[in-house]
C-alpha cells in the first residue's frame, strides 16, 4: 500500500454551505464518511434538529438513531462511528473544546456517547462541519484527513502496532508539523485488537467508555487528522465575551478550587470515609490503605504538576511523575479518581507506584481504566473462589494487575476473555461470577458503592449507557442533605431526572461537568449563554425539554437494538450481600424497591413503567 | 492533632478544608453533652480562621461546601442537634470525578 493516497472520489456536496446562512455557532452540516466506497459528501441537517438536539452527546444520538440499522452488529462496517462537536466551540466560553464521540458499544450493545476535551474539537470544528459520521470499513490500515478542501485516505500501515501518542506524533509530523495545525485522534494497540472497551485517544485525553477504540478499529481507521479554517458567527459576540468572561472568572472561584488544587483524586479519601469507595470488586465499601492513595501520598516524593484542558479556566488534570524524586525522568500520568479507584482499590492494590504505573499502560495501549480495573478486579475474585486458574492474580498483587492488563490490551491468554468485558467473560466463566460481575447493560460500574449511594444506584440502572457517574450525575442527590442515600422514597425520582437533565444538557452543549458549581441555576445559565450564540430565545423550560427529548432519543435507540426492561438492574450482589465495615455498614438494595423506583422514573419520563416509549411521547417529542 | 477519644464533637475535614486547615481533623465543643452545628462549626472556625470565608460562613458551610454528621446525613442547617462524641465531616458539595 502507498504511504500516502491521493485524494479519491470526494464527493462534493451540491452546495457547500459553510456559505449559506445557517444557524450562528453552527455550519449547518455534517460530513458522512464511507470508507468501504472511499467517498465523503456534506449532509445538511434538517430544518429544527439543531434546536431540538444542540449538539455534542444530543446531535450524536439524532444523527446515530439516523445512521444505525436495527440490530446491527457494533464492529460490523454498517456499524456508524460518530464525531460531533458542538455550537460552542469555538467560542471563549471556558471548557467548551469538546466533543463527543458515538457508535453502538460493542461492550454494551446499547448507545455509547463518549466526551472528551482537546484542540481536537476546535479543529474539528474548523473543517466545517458539526459532526463526522463514519461508516464502512478501509480494506488496510488508514488514516483518515479532513481538511475544507476534503478528505483523504492515507494508509497507516506505518503506525499500525503504535500507541496513540506516537500515532498522532508520527501522523502530525508527517501532514507537516506543527504549523499545519492538524490535530489527530488515534487508536491505540487495543482498539486494533477490538477490545471490548478501547478508547480514542489524542492530545493525551482519551473518550474512554464503551469501547469505541475498537468500532474505530473494526474499520481498521487507526488516526483521523483534522485542521481547517472555516469558524462559525455568533449571534451576539457582544454578549458572548461578556458571559464568557463572567463564567471564567467564577470558574476560578471556590466552586472548582477542589479541582484545581487536588484533582478528582481527592475523591478517594472522602468517599472511602463515606463507605462508598468500591474495594475488592465491590466486596466493600471501605479500603484500610486509602490514605495510602490520598493526594498528599501521591505527590510526597514526586512533584506533580498540573494542567488543564484546551480552552478551560478550571485545569484540574493533576500530572503525576512515574519516577519518583532522584530518580530518572519516566514520564508523567494523568491521574482522576476513576482510575484511582478502579487500579487501586477495586483491584487490593494501595502501592502509589504501581497504581500509576497501571494507569500509564492503560494510557498506552488505549484501554478505558474503569472497565479494565473492573475486569481485572472481577477475574481476581473469581480466582479467590477458585471458578477461575490464573496463577498469581490475586487482590492486592500489583505485579499480576500490571501483566493483566498488558495481557488484556494484546488479547493473550485471559486477557483475551477479559477483553470482552465482565458480562462476556462471567457468561463464559459460569458458576455464580454473573451474580458479582459489577456491570449494567455491560458497562462496568465506576468507583461508586451503590449500596452506599442509592441514588445513584437508580441512575446506574436506567443509564441508556449502562452504569455510568457522567450520564447520571445521581451521586449528586446523594452527597446532598435533599433526600436520604440510603432507602430513600420516591422522592429521589424527581432529583435523579434533574441531575440527569442537566447532565445531558452539558453533554450536548458541551461544557464540562466541573462547571457545574459556577451556576445558580445550572438550566437558566445553559440557556443563557446558547443565546448569544446561536440567537435562539431559548428559555430554561425549553431546555428542560430538549434534555428530555435526548435522554428519549437515546431509549428510543435502544428499544431499537434490542433493550428489554430487565436491562434496567444492577448485579446480584448489591441485593445479597450487605456492606461490611464502615460508615453504611449493613446498607443493602432492595431489588423490590429498586424496581419500583426504575418504574416511576420511567413514568416520570413520559414513558410506560416497563421503559417502552409510546409513539405519542415520539410525535410530541418530534422523534417518531 | 486533638485525640479522636476526647469528649467533644470532632471536626473531620476532606478536600479544600483540609488543605486550608492544614490538618485532618479538630474537637470542638468539649465539655458539652449535646450542641448545634452551628455552634461547632463556629467554634472550629475560631481555632482555625484559615477555613472561614472560604469554607465556612459563619455558622454554616459556606456555598459548595457540605457536612456531613457521623458519615450519614448531610446537612448544611446550623440547628442540626449534635451530641459529644458525633463526629462532623466538613467536605466539598461537588463530588463528581
Amino acid at each position: 500500500m502507498r504511504a500516502v493516497e491521493a485524494v479519491v472520489a470526494i464527493r462534493r456536496p451540491v452546495v457547500c454551505n459553510w456559505h449559506m446562512p445557517t444557524v450562528p455557532g453552527y455550519h449547518g452540516q455534517y460530513l458522512r464518511i464511507d470508507l468501504s466506497e472511499r467517498t465523503s459528501h456534506q449532509v445538511p441537517w434538517p430544518d429544527g434538529v439543531l434546536r431540538n438536539f444542540l449538539g455534542g452527546a444530543g446531535l450524536g444520538a439524532w444523527v446515530l438513531r439516523c445512521e444505525t440499522p436495527d440490530g446491527v452488529d457494533p464492529l460490523s462496517p454498517e456499524s456508524p462511528l460518530v464525531f460531533v462537536f458542538s455550537p460552542l466551540v469555538g467560542s471563549p466560553l471556558t471548557t467548551s473544546a469538546k466533543f463527543a464521540v458515538l457508535a453502538k458499544s460493542p461492550l454494551t450493545g446499547r448507545i455509547n456517547d463518549s466526551l472528551s476535551s482537546s484542540h481536537f474539537a476546535i479543529s474539528g470544528k474548523r473543517t466545517g462541519c458539526d459532526a463526522i459520521v463514519i461508516v464502512g470499513a478501509a480494506d488496510g490500515p488508514t488514516t483518515l484527513v479532513v481538511t475544507p478542501d476534503g478528505v483523504r485516505f492515507e494508509s497507516a500501515e506505518t503506525e499500525w502496532g503504535l500507541g496513540s501518542r506516537e500515532t498522532g506524533q508520527r501522523v502530525r509530523d508527517r501532514l507537516g508539523g506543527e504549523r499545519a495545525g492538524f490535530r489527530v485522534a488515534a487508536i491505540g494497540p487495543a482498539g486494533e485488537r477490538l477490545v471490548h472497551f478501547a478508547t480514542i485517544s489524542h492530545d493525551a485525553r482519551h473518550a474512554g467508555r464503551g469501547g469505541l477504540g475498537a468500532v474505530m478499529g473494526s474499520k481498521r481507521l487507526k488516526a483521523i487528522a483534522v485542521a481547517g479554517d472555516r469558524v462559525v458567527s455568533f449571534s451576539d459576540p457582544g454578549r458572548l465575551v461578556e458571559i464568557s468572561r463572567d463564567i471564567s472568572k467564577r470558574s476560578l472561584g471556590p466552586a472548582t478550587a477542589k479541582y484545581r488544587e487536588l484533582g478528582t483524586v481527592d475523591n478517594l479519601v472522602t468517599f472511602n470515609r463515606l463507605g462508598s469507595l468500591p474495594t475488592r470488586n465491590f466486596q466493600a465499601g471501605v479500603f484500610a490503605e486509602a490514605s495510602i492513595l490520598s493526594p498528599e501520598s501521591l505527590e510526597a516524593d514526586r512533584d506533580r504538576t498540573r494542567t488543564s484542558c484546551a480552552a478551560c479556566t478550571i485545569g484540574c488534570e493533576h500530572i503525576f511523575p512515574l519516577a519518583g524524586a532522584g530518580q530518572e525522568d519516566a514520564g508523567g500520568v494523568r491521574m482522576e479518581y476513576e482510575n484511582l479507584f478502579a487500579l487501586g482499590p477495586l483491584c487490593g492494590v494501595s502501592e502509589p507506584r504501581t497504581v500509576l504505573a497501571a494507569s500509564a499502560l492503560c494510557d498506552e495501549l488505549g484501554l478505558d481504566t474503569i472497565s479494565t480495573g473492573a475486569s481485572i478486579a472481577f477475574a481476581m475474585e473469581c480466582a479467590e473462589r477458585g471458578l477461575v486458574d490464573i496463577p498469581g492474580l490475586r487482590f492486592g498483587n500489583g505485579d499480576a494487575l500490571l501483566a493483566m492488563i498488558d495481557d488484556i490490551g494484546n488479547r493473550r491468554e485471559w486477557g483475551d476473555l477479559l477483553a470482552e468485558g465482565t458480562r462476556a467473560a462471567a457468561d463464559r466463566i459460569g458458576g455464580d461470577s454473573q451474580s458479582f460481575a459489577p456491570h449494567v447493560k455491560g458497562l462496568e460500574l465506576p468507583g461508586y458503592e451503590p449500596r452506599a449511594l442509592q441514588a445513584m444506584a437508580l441512575g446506574f440502572a436506567v443509564g441508556t449507557r449502562g452504569a455510568d457517574h457522567n450520564r447520571s450525575g445521581a451521586y449528586e442527590v446523594d452527597f446532598s442533605p435533599e433526600v436520604g442515600r440510603v432507602n430513600a422514597g420516591p422522592e429521589t425520582i424527581g432529583p435523579v431526572v434533574r441531575v440527569e437533565d442537566e447532565a445531558v444538557l452539558m453533554d450536548s452543549l458541551i461544557l464540562c461537568k466541573f462547571l457545574r458549581g459556577v451556576f445558580e441555576d445550572r438550566v437558566a445559565g445553559m440557556a443563557e449563554l446558547l443565546r448569544p450564540v446561536t440567537g435562539w430565545d431559548v428559555s430554561p423550560e425549553e431546555l428542560r425539554e430538549t434534555a428530555g427529548r435526548i435522554v428519549t432519543a437515546k431509549k428510543a435507540y435502544n428499544i431499537a437494538q434490542g433493550w428489554t426492561p430487565a436491562e434496567d438492574t444492577l448485579p446480584r450482589r448489591f441485593f445479597e450481600e450487605p456492606l461490611g465495615e464502615g460508615s453504611r455498614q449493613g446498607a443493602l438494595l432492595d431489588p423490590d424497591q429498586l424496581a419500583a423506583q426504575v418504574r416511576a422514573y420511567n413514568l416520570f419520563r413520559g414513558w410506560t413503567a416497563e421503559g417502552y416509549v409510546p409513539e405519542d411521547r415520539l410525535v410530541a417529542l418530534g422523534l417518531a | 492533632m486533638d485525640s479522636e477519644g476526647a469528649s467533644g464533637v470532632t471536626v473531620e475535614f476532606f478536600g479544600i478544608a483540609r488543605r486550608r486547615a492544614g490538618r485532618t481533623r479538630i474537637v470542638v465543643c468539649q465539655g458539652l453533652e449535646s450542641t448545634r452545628l452551628g455552634d461547632v462549626l463556629l467554634a472550629a472556625a475560631e481555632r482555625l480562621p484559615e477555613l472561614a470565608g472560604e469554607c465556612l460562613d459563619g455558622s454554616r458551610p459556606q456555598d459548595g461546601y457540605l457536612a456531613n454528621v457521623n458519615a450519614r446525613r448531610f446537612t448544611v442547617d446550623p440547628d442540626t442537634p449534635l451530641q459529644a462524641g458525633d463526629h462532623v465531616l466538613l467536605l466539598a458539595a461537588d463530588a463528581g470525578g
